[in-house]
Protein backbone atom coordinates (compact mmCIF):
# COMPACT_ATOMS: atom_id res chain seq x y z
CA UNK A 1 0.00 0.00 0.00
CA UNK A 2 3.04 2.24 -0.03
CA UNK A 3 2.46 3.45 -3.55
CA UNK A 4 -1.13 4.43 -2.91
CA UNK A 5 -2.02 7.64 -4.71
CA UNK A 6 -1.38 10.89 -2.86
CA UNK A 7 -2.01 13.39 -5.67
CA UNK A 8 -5.17 13.78 -7.73
CA UNK A 9 -5.21 11.26 -10.56
CA UNK A 10 -7.52 10.56 -13.43
CA UNK A 11 -11.09 9.63 -12.67
CA UNK A 12 -11.52 6.02 -11.50
CA UNK A 13 -14.35 5.35 -13.97
CA UNK A 14 -11.83 5.45 -16.79
CA UNK A 15 -10.06 2.50 -15.22
CA UNK A 16 -13.34 0.76 -14.47
CA UNK A 17 -14.11 1.07 -18.17
CA UNK A 18 -10.61 -0.24 -18.98
CA UNK A 19 -11.21 -3.19 -16.63
CA UNK A 20 -14.51 -4.02 -18.31
CA UNK A 21 -12.95 -3.86 -21.78
CA UNK A 22 -10.10 -6.07 -20.56
CA UNK A 23 -12.65 -8.60 -19.33
CA UNK A 24 -14.22 -8.76 -22.78
CA UNK A 25 -10.75 -9.16 -24.28
CA UNK A 26 -9.97 -11.89 -21.78
CA UNK A 27 -13.10 -13.82 -22.75
CA UNK A 28 -12.29 -13.35 -26.46
CA UNK A 29 -8.71 -14.57 -25.98
CA UNK A 30 -9.74 -17.56 -23.89
CA UNK A 31 -12.23 -18.59 -26.57
CA UNK A 32 -9.57 -18.31 -29.28
CA UNK A 33 -7.05 -20.20 -27.16
CA UNK A 34 -9.48 -23.04 -26.56
CA UNK A 35 -10.49 -23.26 -30.23
CA UNK A 36 -6.83 -23.32 -31.20
CA UNK A 37 -5.99 -26.06 -28.71
CA UNK A 38 -8.97 -28.20 -29.59
CA UNK A 39 -8.92 -27.70 -33.35
CA UNK A 40 -12.50 -26.47 -33.38
CA UNK A 41 -13.76 -23.95 -35.90
CA UNK A 42 -14.03 -20.47 -34.44
CA UNK A 43 -17.61 -19.32 -34.89
CA UNK A 44 -16.93 -16.37 -37.19
CA UNK A 45 -19.97 -14.30 -38.08
CA UNK A 46 -18.80 -11.47 -40.38
CA UNK A 47 -15.51 -12.34 -42.00
CA UNK A 48 -14.71 -15.59 -43.72
CA UNK A 49 -11.03 -16.00 -42.99
CA UNK A 50 -11.10 -17.34 -39.45
CA UNK A 51 -9.67 -20.75 -40.22
CA UNK A 52 -6.95 -19.26 -42.40
CA UNK A 53 -5.85 -16.83 -39.72
CA UNK A 54 -6.13 -19.25 -36.84
CA UNK A 55 -4.37 -22.05 -38.71
CA UNK A 56 -1.59 -19.84 -39.99
CA UNK A 57 2.00 -19.92 -38.84
CA UNK A 58 1.38 -16.56 -37.17
CA UNK A 59 -1.26 -17.92 -34.80
CA UNK A 60 1.17 -19.53 -32.40
CA UNK A 61 4.60 -19.09 -30.91
CA UNK A 62 6.07 -22.56 -30.93
CA UNK A 63 3.37 -24.71 -29.39
CA UNK A 64 1.69 -21.87 -27.54
CA UNK A 65 -1.29 -20.18 -29.22
CA UNK A 66 -0.79 -16.45 -29.61
CA UNK A 67 -4.25 -16.01 -28.10
CA UNK A 68 -2.91 -17.43 -24.82
CA UNK A 69 -0.49 -14.52 -24.65
CA UNK A 70 -3.45 -12.28 -25.39
CA UNK A 71 -5.36 -13.79 -22.48
CA UNK A 72 -2.39 -13.20 -20.21
CA UNK A 73 -2.12 -9.62 -21.47
CA UNK A 74 -5.80 -8.89 -20.95
CA UNK A 75 -5.81 -10.43 -17.47
CA UNK A 76 -2.81 -8.31 -16.51
CA UNK A 77 -4.50 -5.25 -18.03
CA UNK A 78 -7.62 -6.06 -16.01
CA UNK A 79 -5.60 -6.39 -12.79
CA UNK A 80 -3.75 -3.13 -13.40
CA UNK A 81 -6.99 -1.35 -14.24
CA UNK A 82 -8.66 -2.55 -11.04
CA UNK A 83 -5.65 -1.50 -8.97
CA UNK A 84 -5.48 1.83 -10.78
CA UNK A 85 -9.20 2.39 -10.14
CA UNK A 86 -8.43 1.89 -6.45
CA UNK A 87 -5.71 4.53 -6.66
CA UNK A 88 -2.45 2.68 -7.21
CA UNK A 89 -0.28 4.94 -9.41
CA UNK A 90 2.29 2.23 -10.14
CA UNK A 91 -0.47 0.07 -11.57
CA UNK A 92 -1.29 3.00 -13.86
CA UNK A 93 2.30 3.19 -15.05
CA UNK A 94 2.46 -0.55 -15.61
CA UNK A 95 -0.85 -0.46 -17.47
CA UNK A 96 0.57 2.20 -19.80
CA UNK A 97 3.60 0.07 -20.65
CA UNK A 98 1.48 -3.06 -21.05
CA UNK A 99 -1.10 -1.43 -23.31
CA UNK A 100 1.67 0.10 -25.43
CA UNK A 101 3.05 -3.42 -25.95
CA UNK A 102 -0.41 -4.79 -26.72
CA UNK A 103 -1.01 -1.96 -29.19
CA UNK A 104 2.25 -2.68 -31.02
CA UNK A 105 1.37 -6.38 -31.20
CA UNK A 106 -2.13 -5.57 -32.42
CA UNK A 107 -0.84 -3.34 -35.20
CA UNK A 108 1.56 -6.06 -36.29
CA UNK A 109 -1.21 -8.66 -36.33
CA UNK A 110 -3.50 -6.37 -38.30
CA UNK A 111 -0.72 -5.93 -40.84
CA UNK A 112 -0.25 -9.71 -41.06
CA UNK A 113 -3.96 -10.28 -41.59
CA UNK A 114 -4.33 -7.53 -44.20
CA UNK A 115 -1.13 -7.90 -46.21
CA UNK A 116 0.27 -11.37 -45.55
CA UNK A 117 -2.68 -13.71 -45.02
CA UNK A 118 -5.30 -11.62 -46.87
CA UNK A 119 -7.82 -12.85 -44.34
CA UNK A 120 -9.34 -11.58 -41.14
CA UNK A 121 -10.96 -13.31 -38.22
CA UNK A 122 -13.74 -11.66 -36.28
CA UNK A 123 -12.35 -12.44 -32.88
CA UNK A 124 -8.96 -11.02 -33.82
CA UNK A 125 -10.65 -7.84 -35.00
CA UNK A 126 -12.66 -7.62 -31.77
CA UNK A 127 -9.42 -7.96 -29.84
CA UNK A 128 -7.82 -5.26 -31.97
CA UNK A 129 -10.75 -2.92 -31.32
CA UNK A 130 -10.51 -3.59 -27.58
CA UNK A 131 -6.78 -2.91 -27.51
CA UNK A 132 -7.26 0.30 -29.47
CA UNK A 133 -9.95 1.33 -26.98
CA UNK A 134 -7.68 0.49 -24.05
CA UNK A 135 -4.95 2.59 -25.64
CA UNK A 136 -7.36 5.50 -26.01
CA UNK A 137 -8.40 5.16 -22.35
CA UNK A 138 -4.80 5.08 -21.14
CA UNK A 139 -3.95 8.09 -23.29
CA UNK A 140 -7.02 9.90 -21.95
CA UNK A 141 -6.06 9.07 -18.37
CA UNK A 142 -2.64 10.61 -18.89
CA UNK A 143 -4.18 13.68 -20.52
CA UNK A 144 -6.63 14.12 -17.64
CA UNK A 145 -3.92 13.58 -15.07
CA UNK A 146 -1.75 16.20 -16.70
CA UNK A 147 -4.61 18.70 -16.74
CA UNK A 148 -5.47 18.05 -13.11
CA UNK A 149 -1.85 18.40 -12.03
CA UNK A 150 -1.57 21.62 -13.96
CA UNK A 151 -4.78 22.94 -12.37
CA UNK A 152 -3.53 21.92 -8.91
CA UNK A 153 -0.24 23.76 -9.43
CA UNK A 154 -2.07 26.89 -10.54
CA UNK A 155 -4.30 26.72 -7.48
CA UNK A 156 -1.25 26.44 -5.21
CA UNK A 157 0.34 29.43 -6.92
CA UNK A 158 -2.83 31.47 -6.47
CA UNK A 159 -3.01 30.55 -2.79
CA UNK A 160 0.62 31.49 -2.20
CA UNK B 1 -11.61 -4.24 3.96
CA UNK B 2 -11.34 -1.81 1.03
CA UNK B 3 -7.60 -2.46 1.06
CA UNK B 4 -8.12 -6.06 -0.02
CA UNK B 5 -11.07 -5.47 -2.31
CA UNK B 6 -9.10 -5.01 -5.59
CA UNK B 7 -7.12 -8.17 -4.93
CA UNK B 8 -10.31 -10.06 -4.15
CA UNK B 9 -11.79 -8.87 -7.46
CA UNK B 10 -8.65 -9.87 -9.37
CA UNK B 11 -8.59 -13.27 -7.68
CA UNK B 12 -12.26 -13.86 -8.40
CA UNK B 13 -11.82 -13.02 -12.08
CA UNK B 14 -8.78 -15.28 -12.26
CA UNK B 15 -10.76 -18.19 -10.87
CA UNK B 16 -13.70 -17.52 -13.21
CA UNK B 17 -11.43 -17.14 -16.27
CA UNK B 18 -9.36 -20.24 -15.52
CA UNK B 19 -12.41 -22.32 -14.64
CA UNK B 20 -14.40 -21.10 -17.63
CA UNK B 21 -11.48 -21.76 -19.97
CA UNK B 22 -11.05 -25.26 -18.59
CA UNK B 23 -14.76 -26.04 -18.93
CA UNK B 24 -14.80 -24.71 -22.48
CA UNK B 25 -11.73 -26.77 -23.32
CA UNK B 26 -13.30 -29.93 -21.94
CA UNK B 27 -16.52 -29.33 -23.83
CA UNK B 28 -14.74 -28.74 -27.15
CA UNK B 29 -11.81 -31.08 -26.89
CA UNK B 30 -11.84 -33.25 -29.99
CA UNK B 31 -8.47 -34.89 -29.59
CA UNK B 32 -10.30 -38.15 -30.13
CA UNK B 33 -10.70 -38.62 -33.87
CA UNK B 34 -14.18 -38.56 -35.34
CA UNK B 35 -15.31 -41.11 -37.90
CA UNK B 36 -18.21 -40.23 -40.07
CA UNK B 37 -20.34 -41.52 -42.84
CA UNK B 38 -19.14 -42.05 -46.41
CA UNK B 39 -20.15 -39.19 -48.64
CA UNK B 40 -20.37 -38.82 -52.38
CA UNK B 41 -17.47 -40.41 -54.24
CA UNK B 42 -15.84 -37.28 -55.67
CA UNK B 43 -14.01 -37.14 -58.98
CA UNK B 44 -13.13 -40.56 -60.32
CA UNK B 45 -10.42 -41.64 -60.64
CA UNK B 46 -9.14 -39.60 -57.72
CA UNK B 47 -5.71 -38.02 -57.80
CA UNK B 48 -3.67 -40.34 -55.63
CA UNK B 49 0.03 -40.10 -54.93
CA UNK B 50 1.70 -42.96 -53.15
CA UNK B 51 1.61 -46.71 -52.98
CA UNK B 52 -1.56 -48.73 -53.45
CA UNK B 53 -0.34 -50.79 -50.50
CA UNK B 54 -0.09 -47.76 -48.18
CA UNK B 55 -1.54 -48.38 -44.74
CA UNK B 56 -2.45 -44.76 -44.27
CA UNK B 57 -4.49 -42.70 -46.71
CA UNK B 58 -4.59 -38.95 -46.22
CA UNK B 59 -7.41 -37.29 -48.11
CA UNK B 60 -6.96 -33.54 -48.39
CA UNK B 61 -9.59 -31.03 -49.45
CA UNK B 62 -7.57 -28.04 -50.52
CA UNK B 63 -7.58 -24.68 -52.23
CA UNK B 64 -4.50 -23.57 -54.16
CA UNK B 65 -4.82 -20.00 -52.97
CA UNK B 66 -5.23 -20.83 -49.29
CA UNK B 67 -2.20 -19.95 -47.19
CA UNK B 68 -2.43 -22.86 -44.70
CA UNK B 69 -2.79 -25.21 -47.70
CA UNK B 70 0.47 -23.81 -49.05
CA UNK B 71 2.22 -24.65 -45.78
CA UNK B 72 0.54 -28.05 -45.55
CA UNK B 73 1.67 -28.90 -49.09
CA UNK B 74 5.29 -28.43 -48.01
CA UNK B 75 4.72 -30.65 -44.98
CA UNK B 76 3.00 -33.35 -47.02
CA UNK B 77 5.86 -33.45 -49.51
CA UNK B 78 8.29 -34.16 -46.67
CA UNK B 79 5.95 -36.74 -45.16
CA UNK B 80 5.49 -38.50 -48.49
CA UNK B 81 9.25 -38.59 -48.96
CA UNK B 82 10.00 -39.91 -45.48
CA UNK B 83 7.14 -42.42 -45.10
CA UNK B 84 7.55 -43.88 -48.56
CA UNK B 85 5.07 -46.63 -49.26
CA UNK B 86 3.36 -46.36 -45.88
CA UNK B 87 1.40 -43.24 -46.74
CA UNK B 88 -0.54 -42.11 -49.78
CA UNK B 89 -2.24 -38.81 -50.48
CA UNK B 90 -5.55 -38.08 -52.18
CA UNK B 91 -6.08 -34.48 -53.20
CA UNK B 92 -9.56 -33.10 -53.77
CA UNK B 93 -10.51 -29.60 -54.86
CA UNK B 94 -12.36 -27.27 -52.57
CA UNK B 95 -11.75 -23.79 -54.07
CA UNK B 96 -13.22 -21.12 -51.84
CA UNK B 97 -15.20 -18.33 -53.42
CA UNK B 98 -13.27 -15.64 -51.59
CA UNK B 99 -10.07 -16.75 -53.31
CA UNK B 100 -10.60 -15.23 -56.72
CA UNK B 101 -8.00 -17.37 -58.51
CA UNK B 102 -8.52 -20.62 -56.64
CA UNK B 103 -11.04 -22.07 -59.06
CA UNK B 104 -8.85 -21.21 -62.06
CA UNK B 105 -5.93 -22.85 -60.29
CA UNK B 106 -7.99 -25.98 -59.73
CA UNK B 107 -8.85 -25.95 -63.44
CA UNK B 108 -5.16 -25.63 -64.27
CA UNK B 109 -4.28 -28.62 -62.11
CA UNK B 110 -7.05 -30.70 -63.66
CA UNK B 111 -6.11 -29.58 -67.18
CA UNK B 112 -2.54 -30.73 -66.50
CA UNK B 113 -4.07 -33.95 -65.19
CA UNK B 114 -5.70 -34.52 -68.58
CA UNK B 115 -2.17 -34.73 -69.97
CA UNK B 116 -1.04 -36.90 -67.07
CA UNK B 117 0.82 -34.21 -65.10
CA UNK B 118 -1.62 -33.37 -62.32
CA UNK B 119 0.79 -33.74 -59.41
CA UNK B 120 3.54 -31.78 -61.10
CA UNK B 121 1.16 -28.88 -61.71
CA UNK B 122 -0.28 -29.31 -58.19
CA UNK B 123 3.19 -28.90 -56.69
CA UNK B 124 3.99 -25.92 -58.91
CA UNK B 125 0.73 -24.18 -58.00
CA UNK B 126 1.30 -24.59 -54.28
CA UNK B 127 4.99 -23.69 -54.44
CA UNK B 128 4.22 -20.48 -56.30
CA UNK B 129 0.89 -19.55 -54.70
CA UNK B 130 2.46 -16.66 -52.72
CA UNK B 131 3.36 -15.12 -56.08
CA UNK B 132 0.38 -15.79 -58.35
CA UNK B 133 -2.05 -15.49 -55.44
CA UNK B 134 -1.11 -11.84 -55.08
CA UNK B 135 -1.60 -10.94 -58.72
CA UNK B 136 -4.61 -8.76 -57.99
CA UNK B 137 -5.85 -6.99 -54.88
CA UNK B 138 -8.30 -9.12 -53.00
CA UNK B 139 -11.19 -7.99 -50.82
CA UNK B 140 -10.05 -7.36 -47.27
CA UNK B 141 -13.20 -8.69 -45.66
CA UNK B 142 -15.66 -10.94 -47.42
CA UNK B 143 -19.13 -10.73 -45.97
CA UNK B 144 -20.27 -13.47 -48.30
CA UNK B 145 -20.16 -16.94 -46.76
CA UNK B 146 -17.93 -19.48 -48.47
CA UNK B 147 -19.70 -21.03 -51.41
CA UNK B 148 -17.79 -23.97 -52.81
CA UNK B 149 -19.84 -24.31 -55.96
CA UNK B 150 -19.32 -20.87 -57.50
CA UNK B 151 -16.84 -20.33 -60.27
CA UNK B 152 -14.96 -17.01 -60.23
CA UNK B 153 -13.45 -17.71 -63.63
CA UNK B 154 -14.09 -14.18 -64.92
CA UNK B 155 -11.75 -12.87 -62.28
CA UNK B 156 -9.16 -15.54 -62.93
CA UNK B 157 -8.29 -14.59 -66.52
CA UNK B 158 -5.25 -12.60 -65.50
CA UNK B 159 -3.50 -15.57 -63.91
CA UNK B 160 -4.19 -17.89 -66.81
CA UNK B 161 -1.08 -16.69 -68.55
CA UNK B 162 0.95 -17.64 -65.48
CA UNK B 163 -0.60 -21.08 -65.40
CA UNK B 164 0.00 -21.49 -69.12
CA UNK B 165 3.63 -20.67 -68.35
CA UNK B 166 3.70 -23.49 -65.80
CA UNK B 167 2.18 -25.82 -68.41
CA UNK B 168 4.93 -24.86 -70.83
CA UNK B 169 7.53 -25.44 -68.13
CA UNK B 170 6.12 -28.94 -67.59
CA UNK B 171 6.33 -29.65 -71.30
CA UNK B 172 2.57 -29.84 -71.82
CA UNK B 173 0.71 -29.03 -75.01
CA UNK B 174 -0.14 -25.46 -73.99
CA UNK B 175 -2.98 -24.91 -76.44
CA UNK B 176 -4.66 -28.10 -75.35
CA UNK B 177 -4.02 -27.14 -71.72
CA UNK B 178 -5.81 -23.81 -72.25
CA UNK B 179 -8.76 -25.53 -73.93
CA UNK B 180 -8.96 -28.17 -71.24
CA UNK B 181 -9.05 -25.54 -68.49
CA UNK B 182 -12.48 -24.54 -69.76
CA UNK B 183 -13.68 -28.02 -70.60
CA UNK B 184 -16.70 -29.63 -69.03
CA UNK B 185 -14.55 -32.63 -68.13
CA UNK B 186 -12.33 -30.48 -65.90
CA UNK B 187 -15.20 -28.53 -64.37
CA UNK B 188 -17.09 -31.73 -63.76
CA UNK B 189 -14.20 -33.22 -61.81
CA UNK B 190 -13.93 -30.13 -59.63
CA UNK B 191 -17.69 -30.13 -59.14
CA UNK B 192 -17.58 -33.77 -58.09
CA UNK B 193 -14.91 -33.01 -55.49
CA UNK B 194 -16.95 -30.07 -54.21
CA UNK B 195 -20.01 -32.29 -53.95
CA UNK B 196 -18.02 -34.83 -52.01
CA UNK B 197 -16.73 -32.06 -49.74
CA UNK B 198 -20.26 -30.88 -49.08
CA UNK B 199 -21.50 -34.41 -48.48
CA UNK B 200 -18.92 -35.08 -45.79
CA UNK B 201 -19.26 -31.68 -44.11
CA UNK B 202 -16.05 -29.98 -45.17
CA UNK B 203 -16.35 -26.28 -44.42
CA UNK B 204 -12.79 -25.01 -44.63
CA UNK B 205 -9.42 -25.57 -46.19
CA UNK B 206 -7.33 -27.46 -45.66
CA UNK B 207 -9.43 -30.34 -44.35
CA UNK B 208 -7.62 -33.63 -43.98
CA UNK B 209 -8.96 -37.09 -43.20
CA UNK B 210 -6.70 -39.97 -42.24
CA UNK B 211 -8.17 -43.39 -42.98
CA UNK B 212 -11.61 -41.88 -42.50
CA UNK B 213 -10.79 -40.02 -39.31
CA UNK B 214 -10.55 -36.30 -38.71
CA UNK B 215 -7.14 -34.71 -38.46
CA UNK B 216 -7.50 -31.49 -36.43
CA UNK B 217 -6.00 -28.50 -38.18
CA UNK B 218 -3.77 -28.02 -35.15
CA UNK B 219 -2.01 -31.23 -36.24
CA UNK B 220 -1.00 -29.92 -39.64
CA UNK B 221 2.49 -28.89 -38.65
CA UNK B 222 5.16 -31.42 -39.46
CA UNK B 223 5.88 -32.66 -35.95
CA UNK B 224 2.23 -33.22 -35.05
CA UNK B 225 1.38 -34.76 -38.40
CA UNK B 226 4.23 -37.23 -38.06
CA UNK B 227 3.04 -38.07 -34.55
CA UNK B 228 -0.49 -38.62 -35.85
CA UNK B 229 0.75 -40.81 -38.69
CA UNK B 230 3.01 -42.81 -36.38
CA UNK B 231 0.11 -43.44 -34.02
CA UNK B 232 -2.05 -44.65 -36.90
CA UNK B 233 0.71 -46.86 -38.30
CA UNK B 234 1.31 -48.42 -34.90
CA UNK B 235 -2.40 -48.89 -34.25
CA UNK B 236 -2.44 -46.44 -31.38
CA UNK B 237 -4.95 -43.97 -32.76
CA UNK B 238 -7.61 -43.35 -30.11
CA UNK B 239 -10.93 -45.07 -30.69
CA UNK B 240 -12.96 -42.83 -32.98
CA UNK B 241 -16.18 -41.30 -31.80
CA UNK B 242 -19.25 -40.29 -33.82
CA UNK B 243 -19.65 -36.62 -34.72
CA UNK B 244 -21.28 -34.45 -32.12
CA UNK B 245 -24.82 -33.21 -32.79
CA UNK B 246 -24.74 -30.03 -34.86
CA UNK B 247 -21.29 -30.77 -36.23
CA UNK B 248 -20.78 -30.31 -39.96
CA UNK B 249 -18.37 -33.19 -40.07
CA UNK B 250 -19.48 -36.36 -41.73
CA UNK B 251 -16.14 -37.82 -42.53
CA UNK B 252 -16.07 -40.64 -45.04
CA UNK B 253 -13.96 -43.70 -45.05
CA UNK B 254 -11.58 -43.21 -47.99
CA UNK B 255 -11.56 -45.72 -50.77
CA UNK B 256 -9.45 -48.69 -49.66
CA UNK B 257 -6.19 -49.32 -51.49
CA UNK B 258 -6.62 -51.24 -54.70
Amino acid sequence: MKDKQTVPGPRPWLFVLAALLSLVGLADSIYLTVTHLTGENAACFASSGCSEVLASAYASVGKIPLAAFGALGYFTAFSCSVLAAFGYPRARSFLTVLVAGMLATTLWLLYVQAFVLYAFCDFCLISAALTLSLSAIVAASHFIERRRRSAAKQAIRRES
Amino acid sequence: MRRYLPFAIIGLIFVIAAGGGLLLFRSKNVSTPIRIVPGKPGAEPAHIRGSDQARVTLEEFGDYQCVPCHFLAKTLLKVEHDYGTKVRIIFRHYPLKKHVHAYTAACAAEAAGVQGRFWEMHDLLFQNSPQWGKETPRPIISLVPNAPDVSPEEKAAEVRAIFAGYAEKLGLDVERFKRDMDSEQVRGRIRSDQERAASVGVDRTPSVFMNGLTVPYTSFDEVDLRRTLDAELSGQTPTPVPPTPGSNLQIPTPTPPK
